[in-house]
């Protein structure tokens, strides 16, 4: 079954996001922030997620902070961000620090399904 | 009031006339008279000698009548009384003339005493010794030759006087007429000398005028003319300095007000040169001082073409410059002329430090961004669980799955509102940025037609796209344009009634491209044309009740538009339709371009 962990800062987000993915079959970790993300990434091996959603801001550690620790590391895993800004300049290229994909709230999610299934065929 | 300078030559020519003509009258009378005198003086001296001839030949027969003695008394008296009738004229001839008539008497006198003493004694026969007859006899005669000597010698005298008269009173006329002609020059010259100096005086007092001596003055006087002339300049003279007075008074309070006024104004002459800066100027563009070029001072904050374009008058946006906490607004207007003449006669900048104004607009656009990011999480959710409840509709009843859709549709609402508002405070911030690409239209246009296509459709219009062939490309954000194309297609959708024509029509207009997107619907009233592209401005009320949108779309269509180096234009008519126009700057081949399309078509 695809993993995917989804880091955000609204409790009611990761509810809608977790609900979500469930339904449609995905096995969805949740973090409330960057650091509690990292946590949950460096648990035991084999349990790694396929596809990670990162929100961008996030309280002591934001997604894009995650996004450049992960590809520092050396890590391949695809990352999407999502974000409340709709301006890239805000949030810097993403792209060019190494996601996968950008979503922008409110969330489509035909957008951000067709997303996840490119980054993690079945 | 002086008599007038004609009224004086009129008087001046009638003195000379009469002058020329009293003398010229008086000399040919004189002469006439002359003549008349002469004439009538001879005549009776010629009839006084003639007189006289007549009384030689009676005392001839006198005596001739004599030799007969006594016999002869019957005709010695008639020969006596024809003797006595030419002694009676001559009298009545010599009359009035002494010397004549002294003569005449003589001669009557002689022929009386020679007829006592020798004619009677004869008569009576007794007659004389011949040496007594010849003693009277003589004396008779004798007076007689003097008298006729005398009138001979009268008439030469005559002669001689009258043409001494005749040469005295010629020469006497010639001298009254150059007497009257010196008499006119000196009035001439007397007239002009009485008006050249009123003129020196005015000449003298214009000049002063003319060099700034408000306060000259001209003493009337002279001729009337010059009178009046000298009362006119007086009074243009008080005008002037009157109006001088006005014209500094409001300088000055102009000046006062300048200096007093927070604004900053600097004036620019036609060459583009500062000519004057007032103390908010001085301190708010330190660099427009007095005598710099303009165009150099403020090169650095206001594009050149800008710049240019201000100076000439034809720039009427505030121009903004500086930033953080330093802005100024610029404006310009020309001094004088019609628009576009201006740059001849100079320009007024003003300058406005709307540093504070900026401060409280960045403090509204922060607010405005950082609330829609805000409201952006609550909605994600809000719209997500909704959507969660749609995808299990079938356990709703059709109730809630009524409410659901709603809530759906309402938070979609929200969503292009917040969107729109996110994009106007971004364009206001100055952050909305646009990274352009090079484009064709046609695939442009299709695209947003396309999208548009199944909801027209929907509503029985008919949707229709004309595009001139060769069109220049752009350079534009291919997202951002279609965001404009659809705005203007939803609302020709929305605002026309069901099977209604919708016509995008592309085509090249000077240097431009215009793209048009037409309409046969109701229309938009007049008054609201011009504010059409204003926030929050719709159309008729009823309608955009039943059609919704966020009132935002044309106002961000216009700052898009306008980002692009655009312009969009509206004309429409109650009752036939509207049209928008979106006018965006082609793109002009370079010169490799152009080679590369001559070589593909030659080959």
């Amino acid at each position: 079954m695809t993993r995917i962990l989804v880091a955000d800062d609204s409790e009611t987000i990761l509810l809608l996001l977790r609900t979500r993915l469930e339904m449609e079959g995905y096995d969805v970790t949740t973090a409330v922030d960057g650091e509690e993300a990292m946590q949950k990434l460096g648990g035991e091996p084999g349990s790694e997620p396929d596809v990670i959603l990162l929100d961008a801001m996030m309280p002591r550690k934001s997604g894009l902070d995650v996004l450049r620790e992960l590809r520092a590391g050396g890590s391949r895993t695809p990352i999407l961000i999502v974000s409340a800004h709709q301006e890239q300049e805000a949030i810097g290229d993403v792209s060019g620090h190494g996601a996968d994909g950008y979503i922008r709230k409110p969330i489509d999610f035909d957008e951000l399904l067709g997303h996840i299934r490119q980054l993690a065929p079945d | 009031m002086n008599p007038s300078l004609a009224n004086r030559l009129r008087i001046g020519f009638a003195i000379t006339f009469a002058l020329l003509a009293g003398v010229t009258v008086i000399g040919v009378g004189r002469l006439f008279q002359l003549r008349q005198d002469f004439e009538d003086d001879t005549t009776r001296s010629f009839q006084v000698e003639i007189a006289g001839e007549h009384l030689r030949q009676a005392f001839l027969v006198e005596q001739t009548t004599l030799r007969d003695g006594p016999r002869a008394r019957g005709t010695y008296r008639r020969a006596v009384s024809s003797a006595n009738r030419a002694a009676a004229d001559a009298r009545a001839l010599a009359s009035g003339d002494e010397g004549a008539e002294g003569l005449v008497q003589r001669r009557i006198v002689a022929e009386r005493r020679w007829r006592r003493a020798i004619a009677r004694p004869t008569i009576a026969g007794r007659s004389p010794p011949p040496t007594r007859q010849a003693r009277f006899a003589d004396r008779v005669i004798r007076t007689g030759d003097d008298l006729i000597g005398r009138e001979i010698t009268h008439r030469e005298a005559l002669r001689d006087d009258v043409a001494g008269d005749t040469r005295m009173t010629a020469l006497l006329v010639g001298v009254g007429l150059i007497s009257g002609l010196i008499a006119a020059v000196l009035l001439f010259s007397g007239l002009i000398a009485s008006m050249r100096r009123p003129l020196e005086r005015l000449v003298g007092a214009a000049g002063s005028l003319a060099d700034g001596d408000l306060r000259a003055r001209v003493s009337v006087g002279g001729p009337a003319e010059t009178a009046t002339l000298g009362t006119a300049f007086n009074e243009m003279a008080d005008q002037l300095q009157s109006a001088y007075r006005r014209v500094e008074e409001s300088r000055e309070r102009l000046a006062i007000t300048l200096e007093s006024l927070s604004d900053g104004v600097i004036t620019v002459d036609q060459t583009g040169v500062v000519s004057d800066a007032n103390p908010a100027a001085r301190r708010l563009l330190p660099e427009a001082s007095p005598g710099t070029q303009v165009r150099g001072a403020l090169s650095g904050p206001i594009p050149a073409r800008q710049l240019e374009r201000m100076l000439a008058g034809r720039e009427q946006e505030e121009i903004h410059i500086g930033e953080g906490n330093a802005i100024l607004a610029i404006t310009a207007s020309t001094l004088g002329g019609e628009e576009g003449e201006g740059q001849e006669r100079g320009a007024v900048l003003s300058v406005r430090d709307i540093s504070e104004r900026a401060r409280l607009e960045h403090m509204k656009d922060e607010f405005v961004l950082t609330a829609s990011h805000e409201l952006r999480s609550p909605l994600t959710s809000v719209q997500g669980f909704a959507e969660l409840l749609m995808l299990e509709r079938e356990k709703l009843d059709p109730k809630q799955a009524e409410t659901v859709e709603i809530i759906l549709d309402n938070t979609r609402h929200l969503v292009r509102l917040l969107n729109d508002l996110l994009d106007l405070a971004r364009s206001d911030a100055g952050r909305l940025t646009i990274s352009p690409v090079t484009i064709d239209v046609p695939p442009l246009i299709e695209d947003s037609v396309r999208t548009m296509r199944a909801q027209t459709t929907m509503r029985h219009q008919t949707l229709e796209t004309e595009i001139e062939p060769d069109l220049p490309q752009i350079n534009v954000e291919p997202d951002r344009i279609r965001q404009v194309l659809v705005n203007l297609l939803s609302n020709a959708r929305d605002y026309c009634q069901d099977g209604a024509t919708i016509r995008v029509t592309a085509a090249r207009v000077d240097d431009d491209v215009e793209i048009a997107v037409a309409d046969d619907g109701p229309g938009i009233p007049k008054a609201q044309v011009e504010h059409i592209f204003e926030r929050f401005t719709r159309g008729d009320a009823g309608l955009t009740q039943r059609v919704g949108g966020t009132g935002l779309g044309l106002a961000i269509s216009k700052s898009l538009v306008e980002l692009h180096g655009g312009s969009i234009h509206l004309s429409s008519t109650e009752g036939v339709g509207s049209t928008f126009r979106i006018v965006l700057p082609a793109l002009q081949p370079t010169a490799e371009e152009v080679d590369a399309t001559r070589v593909m078509e030659s080959s």
